[in-house]
């Protein structure tokens, strides 16, 4: 980081006064801070998304003594211009990579997957597992109106549906992930 | 802070939307802490529209281009695209389940034969001809011709003879005998065309009717199977039918003795 040597403790200290004058607070919303510009440079196609926040955060603190002190508004968006103009530097000296998609996982590899997904759909509730297997099922292009009769047939919104099968869907790629890790090391 | 649509949130993802959407995406996410969960749930559609090729070319290079550079969305396809094929299978598997549950026996039988190879179905047709044949014929109630028959041929005795003393014919049964062939000599003055019936009565006064196997104008014949004939006195009624009359016993008796 080219402000590496600049940061100091008390500069930091200055940071989180500025964020909020509860210092647990305050560490709650500089991690909330980070974890969204690492967001926005994700959502603007950066793999170095987590050293463009960093760098960001890096830049705001050596002036968060004097922002203390004159800016007035939400410190984010504060943040947020920091973050533009790391951004256009960013792509004059790494411009973005382009990534083929991923290939299918390998047989031994899909095994293992497919083996992770049942052990933690078997964790799930009965009706959690109907929702998120009827949910995500293939259904040659009729999946609006599949879903659609599904969120009628439990009797909820679409939306409801939609929140529902997002939530379950995360628990699972967390478990699957989790499972992939166990059995890769063991 | 601008109302943000559907559209245009997939859009910014496919780094396609204009600076002004950007911008008032991006500030939102950084103030709206809720918004981190729409954008997410946009992310999931889009992987899954990509996914099933739903998406048009321009938005397929931005997905490819801009969308999967991070390491976090791959994996999130990876997941998308492990979970699809999991979730259609474990469908095809159900849907196949109830379906199968829902056949009737013939219509399962009718798949199974179906799905069996033209030689085999050519095959079982002539064994089950064969079969059915078989049943056809051995559901029919028959006597089995007797392998090894004894012959004896007898005269009408009239009672006048029997109080008169006379002797009844006697045959003799080998264990090896399957039957016994008694000729009916047929007296004179029977109508001819008569109809027969033939009834034999054992010691005991037991009468049962015989079949009559053979006729001609002099005589009936009669075969009675060993096994219903033990020791012992016989006699032979005959009934005879005119054509067109009625039913009347011919006078005497056929007599025989088995020993």
């Amino acid at each position: 980081m080219s402000h590496e040597n600049s940061l100091t403790q008390a500069a930091f200290d200055s940071l989180l006064a500025w964020l909020d004058p509860d210092r647990e607070c305050a560490g709650r919303k500089y991690e909330y801070i980070r974890q969204r510009l690492i967001k926005i440079f994700t959502c603007r196609g950066r793999h170095d998304a987590d050293e463009l926040a960093d760098e960001t955060i890096n830049r705001v603190i050596l002036k968060a003594a004097k922002l203390a002190e004159e800016y007035i508004g939400d410190p984010a968006l504060y943040f947020y211009g920091v973050a533009q103009k790391v951004y256009l530097e960013s792509l004059r000296k790494r411009p973005p990579a382009v990534q083929q998609p991923p290939a299918d996982a390998a047989p031994p590899e899909a095994e293992r997957e497919y083996a992770c997904l049942d052990k933690c759909m078997g964790e799930l509730s009965a009706a959690n597992r109907e929702l998120i297997l009827e949910y995500y099922r293939n259904d040659k292009g009729q999946k609006v109106e599949y879903r659609k009769k599904l969120a009628e047939r439990l009797g909820l919104g679409q939306n409801a549906v939609r929140i529902r099968a997002h939530r379950i869907r995360q628990t699972l790629q967390h478990c699957v992930e989790e499972c992939l890790e166990q059995s890769a090391s063991a | 802070m601008a109302s943000l649509e559907h559209e245009e949130i997939k859009q910014y993802l496919l780094g396609l939307a204009s600076p002004e959407v950007q911008r008032a995406i991006e500030e939102r996410l950084l103030t709206e802490e809720s918004f981190l969960e729409e954008l997410s749930f946009a992310e999931e559609e889009l992987i899954d529209d990509y996914d099933g090729g739903a998406l048009p070319a321009n938005e397929r290079a931005g997905f490819e281009q801009n969308f999967l550079s991070t390491d976090e969305r791959r994996r999130k396809l990876r997941f998308a695209r492990a979970l699809t094929r999991y979730s259609s299978e474990k469908a095809g598997t159900k849907s196949a389940e109830l379906s199968s549950a829902k056949r009737t026996l013939a219509e399962r039988l009718r798949a199974f034969w179906r799905g069996q190879p033209a030689w085999l179905r050519v095959a079982a047709t002539l064994a089950l001809v064969a079969v059915l044949a078989a049943a056809w014929w051995f559901s029919f109630p028959r006597t089995a011709s007797p392998r090894t028959v004894v012959a004896l041929s007898l005269p009408l005795t009239a009672s006048s003879d029997r109080a008169q003393g006379a002797q009844a014919s006697k045959v003799k049964l080998n264990p090896d005998d399957d039957a016994l062939k008694i000729s009916l000599r047929l007296p004179g003055g029977l109508a001819p065309g008569s109809a027969y019936r033939v009834e034999l009565m054992d010691e005991g006064g037991k009468a049962s009717t015989v079949k009559i196997s053979e006729q001609d104008e002099k005589s009936v014949s009669v075969i009675i199977p060993t096994s219903q004939l033990a020791r012992g006195p016989y006699a032979i009624r005959l009934y005879a039918a005119p054509a067109g009359g009625a039913e009347q016993r011919v006078p005497g008796s056929y007599l025989f003795t088995v020993e």
